[in-house]
């Protein structure tokens, strides 16, 4: 995948409908859905439940195809690629971020973070060596050989970021990634997002919670498969961190 | 994704779930160590067999009575032909004797009757009438004395090492006078202990007893009931074209009736392993069960383990894995049970055979080609019994499998 088109847009939909179910069970989740983002947007995608937000980014995320339409990814055209080449894409360009953590649980964290490594054929010294370079970012790398059960939820999904990140995405996908923490881990979590998107990521977050479309540059409504309002943030907010009740030193308490 | 990086995964998966991995293994455990054993004590006891009667020297040609043919010559050898009259006659012995292509023939004559010291008998003690030359043909070793000869007494025995001490509780015997057949014989000889209690005549020689023919043939009237011939050829090398010339003498004598065979020693010793390798053959089938059960067992496990860790083939699928990827790591999983409980299969086989063996007259055979089919077997297995759940694992739709438990 080349990764250098980046005059274009990083995604492009053109008319992606998606379908579910046969004659009268018939349903469509999406509906010619147009959308177009930019290298660096921060989009949150919102709507009620069954709109299908999460229906379209697992099309983003190429864990799912569209029935009609168009898709490219970094100037490409991916909707019509072999299964294999979708994951050797998923494994290169797309991070994901799951409301449930999903890190496996047999597996220490620093191995959970070099997952994503492992898929595309980097020597295993390597591997650890970027994933233990992450954690240290978010500052777990005192946790590296900790199981995922002997962590908190916060510290878990920061672990889930790190290993979003450690395969230099293009887009990273996330689906309600504060829905299972409490408010003050919700903050770290959508801080630390925020830090990456400042860092020039490009982010698309699926969300229940309008008070976290704040730190976000456009936000999506979606009704019925169709996007209903496409807003660029008025005001981005320039520093998240005002908004954040604890400063950067209470970080490792609040997430405990 | 490399191979030894599946096979450490398919190990930490493995250790996650250690008592029934263990209890998984243990099928191809049983079933590699049962192939293993059965093939081991089979080819050792096949190579045991097979020294003993080459060891007799592939010169030998032995002529027995019935028209048996080759294939059979072993296996349709029944030691109560002494039952029946013998088609080989004196004449045929002296026919051979005068072509001149063998040394000199030595007859078999087995004698129906007892070797008694004092009341006591002993124990499955054949007599056996013969010529001097016996001894020299079968290379036999004397213990002590002398083998029967041309000069000695008609009413002198010698006996077979076991038969020695069975009948009179030591081998210093010379001289003891034994009741052979009712009648007094005086020990001249005592063989030494040949080991080979199976050998081209078919007879324990350890537990014996030798007559003069004359002798024998005193017993039955003065007829000499030949139950075998035994010879060797002149010219080693051309040991089939002697056995052939004899065959034809033969069959001249018997007026072209073949109611005799003629059998080269190295037949002998291709019989008895065509006839042992059946035999390992079914036993080795039989346990080739054990295996696919064991297999059967690594197949449920693993469809068992593809249903519990759908969510995990999720959230690999969305961070990169292909379809190939969790294949190969669901095969590698059933491959690497297999594979171990292949070794700790063929290591625990050796170490039964070997004590095993322990009570038998041979040691097993380890050979590369038994390693070989032991490995190659359980890694089959692995293969055949970890395609279907690994298939399974690998057409799972992420989006489904994300969605498990959530």
């Amino acid at each position: 995948m080349a990764r250098a088109k980046s005059t274009g847009p990083v995604i492009k939909l053109v008319n992606i409908s998606k379908e579910y179910g046969h004659d009268d069970t018939l349903m469509l989740a999406l509906d010619g859905v147009d959308l177009t983002i930019e290298k660096g947007e921060f989009v949150a995608i919102m709507g009620p439940s069954g709109c299908g937000k999460t229906t379209l980014l697992n099309i983003l995320g190429l864990l799912d195809s569209a029935s009609d339409g168009d898709y490219e990814l970094s100037g490409a055209n991916v909707e019509r690629l072999s299964s294999h080449r979708r994951a050797h894409i998923r494994s290169h360009e797309i991070g994901f971020v799951f409301q449930s953590f999903n890190l496996l649980p047999r597996m220490t964290i620093i191995d959970n973070v070099a997952l994503p490594l492992t898929y595309t054929n980097m020597a295993r010294y390597k591997q650890h060596k970027n994933a233990s370079r992450l954690l240290k970012t978010f500052d777990l790398q005192e946790r590296e050989y900790y199981m995922p059960t002997q962590l908190s939820g916060g510290q878990l999904q920061r672990v889930a970021i790190a290993r979003a990140l450690v395969n230099k995405p293009s887009i990273i996908l996330a689906d309600e990634p504060t829905g299972n923490l409490d408010s003050r881990a919700s903050e770290i979590i959508m801080s630390e997002l925020s830090d990456i998107h400042r860092r020039g990521n490009t982010i698309i977050m699926v969300t229940h919670n309008p008070d976290l479309t704040t730190y976000a540059t456009r936000i999506i409504h979606m009704i019925d498969g169709k996007i209903a309002r496409d807003t660029k943030h008025p005001e981005p907010v320039a520093d998240p961190r005002k908004k954040r009740p604890l400063g950067k030193t209470s970080r490792k308490g609040a997430s405990r | 994704m490399t191979v030894s990086a599946y096979i450490r995964e398919g190990i930490t998966s493995l250790r996650s779930t250690r008592v029934r991995t263990g209890l998984t293994t243990l099928g191809i455990i049983i079933g590699v160590l049962s192939i293993t054993l059965v093939m081991s004590l089979g080819e050792g006891a096949k190579r045991t067999i097979a020294n003993q009667i080459t060891s007799l020297d592939k010169g030998i040609i032995i002529v027995k009575p019935g028209g048996v043919d080759q294939q059979a010559a072993l296996s349709s050898y029944n030691p109560f032909s002494i039952a029946s009259t013998s088609t080989l006659t004196e004449r045929d012995l002296h026919s051979i004797n005068d072509l001149k292509v063998t040394s000199a023939a030595a007859p078999l004559m087995f004698i129906n009757g007892s070797v008694k010291f004092n009341n006591h008998t002993a124990k499955y003690a054949p007599i056996i009438a013969t010529s001097p030359e016996f001894a020299d043909l079968l290379k036999l070793k004397l213990a002590s004395g002398q083998f029967v000869s041309n000069e000695t007494n008609r009413d002198t025995v010698v006996l077979g090492h076991e038969a020695a001490l069975d009948v009179l509780g030591n081998d210093q015997v010379r001289g003891q006078v034994i009741q052979v057949k009712g009648r007094p014989h005086t020990v001249i000889g005592v063989l030494d202990q040949t080991m080979a209690p199976i050998n081209a005549i078919g007879v324990n020689l350890d537990r014996s007893a030798f007559i003069n023919l004359d002798d024998g043939k005193s017993f039955n009237q003065g007829i000499a009931q030949i139950s075998q011939l035994i010879m060797r050829a002149s010219n080693p090398t051309t040991t089939s074209q002697t056995a052939a010339a004899i065959d034809g003498l033969l069959l001249k004598n018997h007026d072209g009736e073949r109611d005799f065979s003629v059998i080269e020693g190295k037949d002998v010793a291709e019989n008895t392993n065509a006839f042992y390798n059946i035999i390992v053959l079914i036993t080795a089938a039989v346990a080739i069960v054990a295996l696919v059960v064991g297999g059967i067992g690594i197949m449920n496990i693993m469809l068992v383990s593809v249903t519990e860790r759908t969510r995990e083939v999720g959230i690999r699928k969305a961070l990169g894995a292909s379809d190939r990827h969790i294949f190969g790591q669901f095969l590698i999983e059933a491959l690497t049970m297999t594979v171990v409980g292949g070794i700790i299969g063929l290591l625990s086989a050796y170490i039964i055979a070997f004590f095993v063996a322990t009570f038998f007259a041979f040691q097993p055979a380890l050979t590369w080609e038994i390693v070989g089919i032991a490995m190659g077997l359980a890694v089959s297995v692995g293969v055949i019994f970890g395609l279907y759940p690994a298939l399974k694992a690998s057409r799972k739709d992420p989006i489904d499998a994300l969605r498990q438990y959530e």
